[in-house]
């Protein structure tokens, strides 16, 4: 069975890793966090736009043969970029949808988390630990829920405690690029956030799923972006799917609406454009490490415990 | 996934000015690469890791000028510019 461990950051005290003996769910029902338990602010303009349930065709024809232009980028999955851009940043779920500014002993960098408890954001764990990239763990992130260019309707919070799993920080292995990022505050109330969920491939192919972030390109890293399509392949480890995605958009929920009132759900942390998909999917798609039961133990472990005994 | 390099960049104006707080990020390529957005410093310059393989890598500043730049990487570190084209 596969074993995670939570490795910290807590620069005002020593992270003790912590064995995890996960009693997981087997494989073949879902395994999620708690369900929120305030009402989820969604209005109704926003439920329209969202994307729920299946769906055995894509909502639009990608271009096989490429992108092309002055504007296509990789992970904008043919000749037009589907992102929309969300204004409404102060209601659901888009207020749980973070700007990251990561300043690391290797210069600054833009990427995206989002909330799954009153002081806990999910990202990815390039965003807070990479060798390469950032010379090590990030000294400092500042986040911003729900940011509008230069509106912080939940303010920003400068943060320095970081966890990620053992296979991330000891090995860099992308199907666990996953992090918490601990404040020192509630920002949000109890049971507001994202529900994290852990489904079987059957149920989560062909699932629509939305895709929120912030991405350099457009928007500067300070305008939050979406884009809905399918979940096109899963593999024990990784989901991948054809929507939209471009550099910044690194930590953000991959998540979906099981039904047309159900809270948010995510299950995947984006983190990978096209050149993330191996060869054994034969498609031009974005991908994120999967929800998987052991991940979803420890994000509830992070959520409960905080850094120091996750 | 093949171990990453880290490569030296520069994001420059059409007139070769250093361009500070300009967003790098890799548009296109044949290896996996994160998809987190850098910001180029007070002399413009920046780090990005990449495995050898080809690559697009755009820098966007904050007025909006852009810029793209093919190239090719190995094991060896290399210098990266990229000119911006002035157009939002």
């Amino acid at each position: 069975m596969l074993s995670l461990r939570s490795i910290s950051r807590v620069p005002s005290s020593i992270g003790m890793p912590r064995g995890l003996s996960p009693e997981s769910a087997p494989l073949g029902t879902a395994v999620t966090t708690a369900a929120p338990s305030a009402p989820q602010d969604i209005t109704k303009s926003s439920r329209r736009r969202l994307v729920v349930g299946k769906r055995s065709a894509p909502l639009w024809s990608q271009d096989e043969s490429g992108v092309r232009g002055r504007l296509a980028v990789e992970s904008v999955l043919g000749d037009l970029d589907e992102r929309t851009r969300i204004v409404s940043t102060d209601t659901a779920p888009w207020k749980y949808v973070c700007a990251l500014s990561i300043d690391s002993p290797a210069g600054r960098f833009v990427g995206t988390g989002w909330v799954v408890a009153p002081r806990t954001l999910i990202t990815a764990g390039h965003c807070v630990l990479d060798r390469t990239q950032m010379g090590g763990w990030a000294n400092a992130i500042e986040v911003s829920p729900g940011r509008d260019r230069e509106l912080t309707p939940f303010s920003t919070h400068r943060v320095v405690k970081f966890s990620t799993v053992d296979r991330w920080e000891q090995d860099q292995d992308p199907d666990f690029d996953i992090a918490a990022i601990h404040l020192d505050q509630d920002i949000f109330g109890a049971g507001e956030g994202f529900q994290v969920g852990a489904f079987p491939d059957a149920e989560l192919l062909d699932f629509m799923v939305n895709v929120s972030g912030y991405p350099g390109s457009p928007g500067g890293g300070i305008e939050q972006w979406w884009a809905k399509n399918r979940i096109r392949a899963v593999t024990p480890r990784r989901i991948y799917y054809d929507v939209d995605t471009s550099g910044g958009q690194s930590g953000g929920p991959a998540y979906i609406f099981r039904d047309e009132n159900g809270p948010p759900i995510v299950v995947g942390v984006h983190a990978y454009g096209v050149g993330g998909t191996p060869a054994s999917v034969p498609m031009r798609v974005n991908s994120a490490p999967r929800m998987i039961p052991e991940v979803v133990d420890q994000i509830q472990a992070w959520i409960d415990n905080g850094p120091e005994n996750s | 996934m093949a171990q990453s390099v880290l490569h030296e960049g520069i994001v420059r104006a059409g007139d070769g000015a250093p361009v500070p707080d300009a967003l790098v990020a890799v548009a296109r390529g044949t290896e996996p690469t994160p998809e987190i957005a850098i910001r180029s410093n007070h002399e413009g310059r920046f780090g990005i890791a990449l495995p050898p393989g080809s690559y697009e890598i755009e820098a966007r500043a904050p007025g909006g000028a852009h810029g793209l730049v093919t190239v090719r990487t190995g094991e060896a570190r290399q210098v990266i510019e990229i000119v911006l084209d002035g157009t939002p």
